[in-house]
């Protein structure tokens, strides 16, 4: 296993522009392992550009991407240990839960009952065990994207990067698939960029935080410092919240 | 580069025909081991034109079935494909849609010939334009049913209680919502017409010509390049059609099979 | 969704138009082949279809469609697969994804005629050959019409389904997302292959099989391409049928009613074991 203090992903001047916008410049990042780095925007401003082209789903026009000290930008997307959620969950329809959730292992030609043992204690983890045999069209959203997180976790990928993924999910089911994450990351020692335009998750999930706003993206050591950036939005919630709270004390 | 390669054997594979045919139409003799023909003229398209074959009343009489056939198929498919994709046993019914296409057009026209000789619908072009009929309603109907869907619904509801009469209901709103989907239903159910040779032989019993039938008598007599001449008159409608109407040839992509999969 | 009853006039329009005339004429065929109608009957019989079950030729006929029609579809499916994936961007963007319709315009009958024109022996192809000094005379050139291997028919079938097939899968893709679905398997650590066997194949096989098998049935039943480039013997069903049915003898009419019904009977039955298979299917995998 990698030094757990050293940095485990490596951004540097990382440029990508589509026609002739460029989306962003220059961003540069370090990420230490076993953290999840909680990066708010607003939407439009580049987040999924940004994850996309980590995960090799799109090529960076310059810069570079290091992965445990590899330099992984002329990698192929399915050598780069790269896992990528998106906001939907795209099970593959013609799998069942549990295949879906084997679907790496399989393709890594463990033998049956190394897929089976590791698949099996994901689901129970992930409290999906009696679902196994369902189809995704029978599952609800929530189930689905646990799925989706288990199907990423399977394969223990060396950085997980999850593209607003509760973002479709009613408020109860996001809140506790957000404690969710956060255990089982913390369980399995997972490396995650965790891009979000809700503050309240945004704070719940990072270890570390960054906003993405025009372009550039400027990072915070935690959430102290993050709160006290007025553009984190975090003080004008308070006040917000400060206000109403006098408003009805007052009465 | 081997994709752009492939990429050019397949277009010229897709194109191949048209060359072939029209060299074929205006061959006078074409030998073997020429790879082009001698010496070209308009003899085959005089015959085919202006001698005594009639092939002009011919042309005519195809066209005129082709489109009665598609517009009947058509307006008798729309009405009844919304009452399908209601039906409580939709499924079950739209196992009879796909039975003209599971058996096959000779075993269907040998099924309907006694009945027809009985009604005098045999020997007569009605009685090919029926039994072709068949054949397009239920293609139109596999096709249509796929327009109806809960914003459809949705929709009708709002018109209605808006105060639509069920028939200003389909003139103004129904009708023109499906236009697109319903030029490319009235373009294929012609074209299972237009192309049908079986059905107008064994119904129509050798007294009801078409442009198929005026084709296979040219290529069983041995005539080859009079064949080919009629083959281009055979091709040249639906070619217009798709040529004419970009957004028909794009919208042709869900037809023919894709609602046989329901 | 708002249920109607059966009673709708529309459904009956619709049973009258499709089931009315198939059944009805089926019935009527099966009656004339035991004696029971008919110009000539002289009163219920099973000579007919004793004669049909116990002909060789019978099941020669219905094998060998069988054959062509599954020969013509595996070989058109494989095709089209192969150029999907091979194609994938030109197909998208460009003049290929227009030429594909081409085909669409081309009637079977015409579609014969060129396979003489182009494959057969004095085609030119097999000019083409002559010029580069591989052949000499048009029966050196590799016989694939009128031959009872039917290779002939299958590749005019090719023709003609190839890009039909080719045009469908692209939607098929487009519907299902397989582009999309494509990407996760690599992210996953798919290589492109794994991702095309493991993920796009079976999609694409799954939300297509329905609509192949009737298609298969139809190549099965095709009628003119065989007329005009097969074999006299042994002759697919459809052409079969009609050589026994359009003798003068009014005598073979009973024969060719009962292979008819035989025919349409098997038909259907497949048609039913689809349906009830996709019945089954349905409630545990319908798409999303």
């Amino acid at each position: 296993m990698a030094d757990p203090i050293a940095a485990a992903l490596k951004v540097e001047h990382l440029h990508v522009r589509f026609a002739e916008r460029a989306v962003f410049e220059d961003i540069s990042f370090e990420l230490a392992a076993h953290s999840t780095l909680a990066i708010i925007g607003a939407s439009g401003c580049g987040k999924t550009t940004l994850l996309r082209s980590i995960a090799g789903l799109i090529t960076a026009n310059r810069g570079r991407v290091m992965l445990d000290k590899q330099t992984i930008d002329q990698l192929p997307v399915h050598q780069r240990g790269v896992v990528y959620l998106n906001q939907e969950p795209l099970l593959f329809p013609h799998l069942t839960l549990f295949d879906n959730v084997a679907f790496g292992l399989r393709l890594r030609c463990l033998s049956p009952a190394v897929i089976r043992e590791r698949t099996g204690k994901l689901l129970a983890r992930l409290g999906l065990d009696g679902l196994r045999e369902r189809y995704p069209h029978a599952l609800s959203g929530g189930e689905r994207q646990r799925a989706a997180f288990g199907r990423a976790l399977a394969v223990d990928p060396k950085l997980l990067l999850l593209d607003e993924p509760f973002t479709n999910l009613d408020p109860d089911t996001r809140t506790g698939m957000q404690s969710l994450f956060k255990e089982v990351s913390r369980e399995q020692a997972i490396t995650s960029l965790f891009v979000t335009h809700d503050l309240k998750e945004c704070l719940r999930i990072g270890d570390r935080f960054a906003i993405l706003s025009n372009g550039t993206l400027a990072l915070y050591e935690d959430k102290q410092t993050f709160s006290e950036d007025p553009r984190s939005g975090v003080s004008t919630e308070m006040q917000f919240w400060r206000e109403l709270i006098d408003k009805n004390s007052g009465k | 580069m081997m994709r752009r390669a492939l990429g050019w054997v397949v277009s010229s594979v897709l194109l191949l025909p048209f060359p072939v045919l029209i060299l074929l139409s205006l061959a006078r003799r074409w030998p073997w081991p020429a790879v082009f023909p001698r010496d070209l003229q308009t003899q085959q398209w005089q015959v085919l034109l202006t001698d005594s074959s009639s092939l002009g009343a011919i042309i005519l009489r195809s066209l005129g079935m082709g489109i009665g056939v598609a517009v009947t198929a058509t307006a008798l498919g729309f009405a009844c494909s919304r009452s399908l994709a209601r039906h409580r046993h939709r499924d079950r019914l739209t196992v009879f849609l796909y039975l003209p296409f599971a058996v096959s057009p000779v075993v269907l026209g040998v099924s309907l010939l006694y009945t027809f000789l009985r009604l005098h619908l045999a020997g007569h072009f009605l009685g090919v334009m029926l039994a072709q009929m068949i054949i397009a309603y239920a293609y139109a109907v596999l096709l249509l049913s796929a327009f109806w869907n809960q914003r459809i619904e949705a929709l009708v509801e709002l018109a209605s209680s808006l105060g639509a009469t069920p028939w200003q209901l389909w003139r103004r709103a129904l009708v023109p919502m499906a236009r697109p989907l319903l030029a490319v239903c009235l373009f294929q159910t012609f074209l299972i017409s237009w192309f049908d040779y079986a059905l107008a032989l064994v119904i129509g019993s050798a007294q009801v010509s078409t442009v198929t039938t005026a084709l296979y008598q040219y290529f069983s007599s041995g005539d080859l390049r009079l064949a080919a001449t009629c083959s281009l008159l055979l091709i040249l409608p639906p070619l217009l059609g798709l040529a004419l109407n970009r957004r028909l040839l794009s919208a042709t992509i869900a037809t023919r099979l894709e609602d046989i999969d329901g | 969704m708002i249920r109607r009853p059966v009673s709708d006039p529309w459904i009956w329009v619709l049973l009258l138009l499709t089931a009315g005339p198939l059944l009805g004429g089926l019935v009527f065929m099966l009656l004339y082949s035991i004696g029971l109608v008919g110009l000539l009957t002289d009163g219920f019989t099973l000579r007919y279809w004793s004669y049909v079950v116990t002909d060789g030729q019978t099941w020669r006929s219905l094998l060998y469609s069988l054959f062509i029609g599954s020969a013509s579809m595996g070989a058109s499916l494989a095709l089209a697969l192969a150029l999907q994936a091979a194609l994938r961007d030109q197909l998208r963007r460009g003049a290929l994804g227009s030429l594909l319709f081409l085909p669409l315009a081309v009637p079977p009958l015409t579609a014969a005629v060129l396979s003489v024109e182009i494959i057969g022996n004095g085609g030119l192809l097999s000019r083409l050959a002559r010029a580069a000094g591989w052949i000499s005379a048009p029966a050196d050139f590799p016989t694939v019409l009128f031959t009872p291997s039917g290779i002939g028919i299958v590749i005019t079938h090719m023709t003609l389904v190839t890009p039909f097939l080719l045009l469908f899968l692209i939607r098929i893709a487009a519907n299902e997302r397989l582009g999309e679905l494509a990407r996760v398997a690599e992210t996953l650590g798919a290589s492109p292959w794994q991702s095309w066997r493991r993920v796009s194949l079976p999609i694409l096989l799954r939300s297509s099989a329905p609509a192949l098998t009737v298609y298969s049935l139809a190549l099965a039943g095709a009628f003119e391409v065989p007329l005009l480039i097969g074999a006299q013997s042994p002759a697919m069903i459809s052409v079969f049928i009609q050589r026994r049915f359009g003798q003068f003898d009014l005598r073979t009419r009973p024969e060719a009613y009962a292979l008819a019904t035989l025919y349409a009977g098997l038909a259907i039955g497949v048609l039913m074991a689809l349906s009830a298979w996709r019945a089954r299917r349905a409630p545990c995998e319908r798409r999303l």
